[in-house]
């Protein structure tokens, strides 16, 4: 199927332009020609439906009595998640796994966005994948969007989180971006600046090695490396939150992008049309927060804990030996 | 037979019987995850939430305060009979040891009577509060019930800020000491992140650093301020547990208020009640044991004498005090 | 053994004092058959102490005490030995009455006399320093007088009011002023260790006398009263290790005899408990006559006796301070002496022993001359009565003039309760 892009610039016909400079820029850049990169973001396109939504774990969800908690993801292309459009309509097709681990088939639905929705009714990780591919050129575009989310409640207890922590594959996926666990992590898990993010990429459940994976960070600083044999990269989250002292917040929610690129050779055939070459861009993104090492101070605390106890201590003494000269009190000891 | 069994109870060596019982509780509600227990989160003593490793149950303030910051319309609804069940569970685990769960179970209990016990092998004196001051302390824990009620209802109403959180957790020292037991120090930090966050964690540590060095000097300090307690002796007359006596045996001789961590008078001087269990009391049992008249004081679970105030008992262990002390 | 300093005293043996203590210990062990073999430990010990004039604590420095509100551990703990002063010669009552006015109570006049004269006790001359708290009005007076006579009186502050916070704290501050002048008079100071050592040799003897306290309540009584003013009586001077021995020897024959069913008085006679103003050797003449006209004495609530004996102490940390604050929080909130305010603690102790010893009658006796015994009388009978329990008043003193007339009312007494043991019978 083809992939309709109305994209919302088109009314902006400069941007449009500059978008499609850009895109050859890098085709020239890369010497072959690129897709776009497209990705699944679960932060609302304004601030009016952000609003209906309530925050939860792992950002924002919608609830309601009769569906219970709903996710929103948005569909959004670009390489930056700063500058990155929110597509306006699409059919691609949709497959959820759930935490109990059941394959669905969802859809986009248009209201303005191209979005989807989707019911949690369990605890643990929900993973959206949008998998399309196209030929073009005598090249195979396979193109994997993937959102892993989490659904939980502390209303529903702590029992079963190391169950549930680990996550869930998805074997046909062309390509899956694994991001493995820290340890110790549980559902109130964070990541923040300052932690090391690790992937492991699969192609047909086997680790892929050499794929070039691209790790973007809210503000657009990119790293990028090469997968090793195991497929597995590991990233250093950087900081790049820099409000003024007064404004900082801690629950600020950015988002990170991991692009992973990879270049097959392989003759074959999709729907008549042959190619000898197989071009897979998968996409993944992430949410992380300031990290506790910005705001918290382990010195104060300390010095104000020991304060406390030294002036207690102090006050105390001094209290028992005026007893002593005002009352003439008889200490024995 | 069962009068043989009777006897040995009465004349059981309740320090040493306490001093390990307190250790197994410790372990059970400080290191219990570990093994992965989990006895749920309606538990009436303070097995810290914060201590998010090792934690083998969790204090029910946390949820409590949780749940009663929702907003007025959610919590005053359908909804909010879910705080009505977790309070329910609450009872239900509290009605089995009454007070003894201050006494016995308490991590932050144990944790003052071995700052305690540090303190009498030092051979320093111990601190006592004259009944004035006693009066005035005691309202206290009532003031921070109250508060740590009606915060989070304000919290969820919009008057306080979010980053109050559970109030009461932010002073608690529980929270700041009880993780140190399984290695986790973050929670020593002043959060700069916010006004309120500041306010709060300085209180914190402030209260903390005030806790080790009150604990140092007075039996139990802590348990004078302490909401839970006050919480607990609301529901005390429903409980299985119950701390009796039969005033007429008593001769007022003062040796049960002598031994009271908590300096509570109406255990010497009261000879009407017979529910002799006081709003401070923690359950700990040394009057009973140190109680010289024959059944002047018991303990009776469910209407059954289970540890009473004997002779023989009470010389027998005022020898092996005198001995070891 | 022998007689004293010669100067211008007698032999000890044949001094009016020996003469009454030869006289009334003949009364305690001959006129009742069967005196526990045990006994005879005490009545050798009165023979050689009043009679014969035996020396003891001849290593320790004595202090005299008067009244039962010193704490002994204190003295223990300095390392000297508080002996009770408490008289019950009518000899020395006698000579006491030739500078106290006429209308005093015979038990101070007593003791006042014994110390003017320096004689009854023959280790008295070594006892230079005595504690006197100041309890009833005529007690606190003769702190002055003693002084006079030479010695030297350290008057023992006592609340009037025992129930209040401010009392209990004045008491503690009494007591460790008391604990700390202790260095001055014997010399030594005290800590912890041998304070824990006095607190568990008075310990052990308050567990023996416990334990002979629960075998009076057993029904037939096992041990007539006589006996046990002697046993206590003899805690006032005797060495605390020997008579803690001897009591324990005592109460295992009693234990034997409540095996055999034995019974020390006869089976039907009335069970007494006796309180007041205190019996004191050899001033037993009330006791005496109870027991010789058909009834026991089964309990006591006196302050030469039970009182002095019966309450222990607990510390929760061995600490001089706390200690010592525990020691004065004893001896003064359980104390049921009609020197404080209120009648309370004394009427529950009271019902609360008629009850355990299946008492029948209370004998109250009150010295001539003692207020506060005569006006505690009227509410102590009160509540005993309601619980359908007579007492009898009995006024006397020191003198054996009134023997008479006692020992009618005391038929008349022990008879009525008989009476009115069968008519419940009957019912």
């Amino acid at each position: 199927m083809k992939i309709v892009i109305r994209s919302a610039m088109q009314s902006y016909f400069r941007h449009y332009k500059i978008l499609l400079l850009f895109i050859i820029g890098l085709l020239i850049s890369t010497g072959l020609p690129a897709a776009p990169t497209y990705w699944l973001s679960d932060t609302p396109p304004s601030k009016e439906i952000a609003k209906t939504m309530r925050s939860s774990h792992d950002g924002l969800v919608q609830k309601s009595r009769r569906d219970g908690t709903v996710k929103r993801l948005w569909l959004r292309e670009g390489e930056d998640p700063l500058t990155s459009s929110y597509v306006k309509e699409s059919s691609a097709p949709l497959l959820l796994l759930d935490a109990k681990k059941t394959l669905q088939s969802v859809s986009f639905i248009s209201e303005g966005y191209a979005e989807t929705k989707f019911k949690m009714p369990d605890e643990g990780f929900y993973n959206l994948f949008m998998i399309n591919s196209f030929v073009e050129d005598n090249t195979l575009y396979s193109i994997t969007a993937k959102k892993e989310t989490l659904n939980h409640s502390c209303r529903e207890g702590h029992d079963d989180v190391k169950e549930k922590m680990p996550p869930n594959l998805y074997n046909d996926a062309p390509i899956d971006i694994i991001r493995e666990r820290m340890s110790k992590e549980r559902f109130h898990s964070h990541m923040t600046s300052g932690d090391l993010i690790s992937y492991i990429i699969l192609q047909n459940s086997k680790p892929l090695s050499g794929a070039s994976i691209t790790f973007v960070t809210q503000k657009g600083w990119k790293k990028t490396l090469k997968t090793d044999e195991n497929g597995l990269v590991t990233f250093e989250m950087i900081r790049d939150y820099y409000p003024q002292w007064h404004e900082f917040k801690r629950r600020t929610r950015e988002n990170f992008l991991v692009i992973v690129e990879y270049v097959k050779v392989q003759k074959g055939l999709l729907n008549g049309q042959s190619y000898d070459t197989i071009k897979y861009k998968a996409t993944a993104s992430g949410s992380y927060y300031p990290s506790t090492r910005d705001y918290q101070s382990y010195l104060y605390g300390l010095l104000i804990g020991l304060f406390a106890l030294f002036v207690t201590f102090l006050s105390v003494y001094l209290y028992r030996r005026r007893r002593l000269k005002v009352y003439k009190e008889q200490r024995l000891d | 037979m069962i009068k043989k069994i009777r006897e040995q109870i009465n004349n059981g060596d309740l320090r040493r019987f306490r001093f390990w019982l307190q250790i197994f509780f410790f372990l059970l509600f400080v290191y219990g995850g570990y093994l992965s227990i989990n006895l749920g989160q309606n538990i009436p003593t303070f097995a810290c939430g914060f201590n998010s490793e090792g934690q083998g149950a969790t204090c029910y303030l946390i949820p409590l305060q949780h749940q009663l910051a929702r907003s007025p319309s959610s919590l005053f609804s359908m909804a909010g009979i879910a705080v009505l069940i977790g309070f329910s569970y609450f009872v239900l685990w509290f009605l089995v040891l009454n007070k003894g769960w201050c006494g016995y179970a308490c991590p932050l209990g144990t944790i003052q009577d071995w700052i305690t016990s540090l303190r009498s092998k030092m051979g320093i004196h111990y601190a006592k509060y004259s009944w004035e001051q006693f009066r005035h302390l005691k309202k206290i824990k009532y003031i921070l019930l109250v508060l740590m009620i009606f915060i989070p209802m304000g919290i969820g109403a919009g008057f306080f800020s979010h980053d109050m959180t559970t109030p009461f957790c932010m002073i608690c020292p529980g929270r700041t000491i009880i993780p140190m037991f399984t290695g986790d120090f973050s929670q020593l930090t002043i959060d700069f992140s916010s006004k309120t966050k500041m306010v709060m964690t300085t209180l914190g540590m402030l209260i903390t650093g005030i806790f080790l060095a009150g604990a140092f000097f007075k039996k139990r300090f802590f348990c004078f301020f302490c909401p839970m307690s006050a919480l607990h002796f609301m529901l005390s007359k429903l409980a299985f547990l119950k701390l009796k006596k039969d005033g007429s045996k008593c001769t007022k001789c003062g040796d049960c208020y002598t031994v009271c961590d908590m300096q509570i008078k109406e255990i010497a001087d009261d000879v009407e009640s017979k529910n002799i269990l006081q709003d401070d009391c923690i359950m700990c049992f040394k009057c009973v044991s140190s109680c010289p008249e024959e059944g002047a004081l018991k303990v009776e679970f469910l209407g059954q004498p289970v540890f009473e105030a004997t002779v023989k008992g009470y010389i027998k262990r005022m020898e092996k005090e005198n001995k070891n002390g | 053994m022998d007689s004293q300093k010669v100067e211008s005293k007698q032999p000890f043996n044949l001094t009016h004092q020996a003469g009454e203590a030869t006289r009334m210990l003949r009364s305690i062990t001959d006129d009742f058959s069967d005196n526990p073999a045990a006994m005879n430990y005490f009545y050798d010990l009165y023979e050689k102490v009043y009679c014969e004039g035996m020396q003891l604590h001849e290593d320790k420095k004595i202090i005299g005490t008067m009244c039962v509100q010193v704490p002994d551990e204190l003295i223990y703990a300095a390392g000297a030995v508080p002996v009770r002063l408490c008289n019950g010669f009518y000899t020395d009552d006698h000579n006491g009455a030739d500078f106290m006015p006429a209308k005093s109570c015979s038990l101070v006049k007593a003791t006042l006399g014994m110390l003017e004269a320096k004689s009854t006790l023959p280790f008295i001359d070594r006892i230079d320093d005595i504690v006197l708290p100041a309890t009833c009005d005529q007690k606190r007076k003769s702190g002055a007088m003693i002084t006079e006579m030479g010695y030297s009186v350290y008057d023992m502050e006592v609340p009037p009011v025992k129930e209040s916070e401010e009392a209990r704290i004045y008491w503690q501050r009494s007591v460790r002023k008391f604990a700390a002048s202790l260095k001055t008079i014997t010399g030594n100071k005290l800590n912890k260790t041998t304070l824990k050592i006095a607190m568990a040799q008075v310990a052990q003897a308050q567990k023996a006398y416990r334990k002979l306290y629960e075998l009076r309540k057993v029904s037939p009584s096992v041990i007539l009263g006589k006996d046990v003013f002697m046993v206590t009586n003899a805690y006032f001077f005797d060495k605390i290790e020997n008579w803690t021995e001897a009591v324990n020897k005592l109460t295992k024959e009693l234990e034997k005899r409540v095996e055999e069913n034995f019974s020390a008085a006869q089976r039907r006679a009335p069970r007494l408990l006796f309180t007041g103003s205190p019996a004191i050797f050899p001033n037993l003449k009330l006791p005496m006559l109870i027991e010789e006209s058909g009834g026991v004495i089964v309990g006591d609530e006196t302050c030469s006796s039970n009182r002095m004996l019966y309450d222990m102490v607990s510390a929760d940390e061995w600490h001089l301070d706390a200690m010592v604050d525990g020691i004065a929080d004893n001896y003064l909130k359980p104390c049921t002496c009609p020197i404080f305010t209120k009648n309370d603690d004394r009427k529950r102790k009271l019902l609360q022993m008629a009850k355990e010893f299946s008492a029948e009658g209370v004998v109250y006796q009150a010295f001539s001359g003692c207020q506060v015994y005569s006006m505690e009388q009227a509410s102590i009978t009160k509540a005993l009565n309601d619980e359908g329990i007579p007492v009898l008043f009995v006024e006397s003193d020191y003198s054996p003039d009134d023997m008479g007339q006692l020992s009618t009312r005391i038929e008349a007494f022990i008879e009525s309760l008989k009476a009115k043991r069968r008519r419940r019978k009957r019912k």
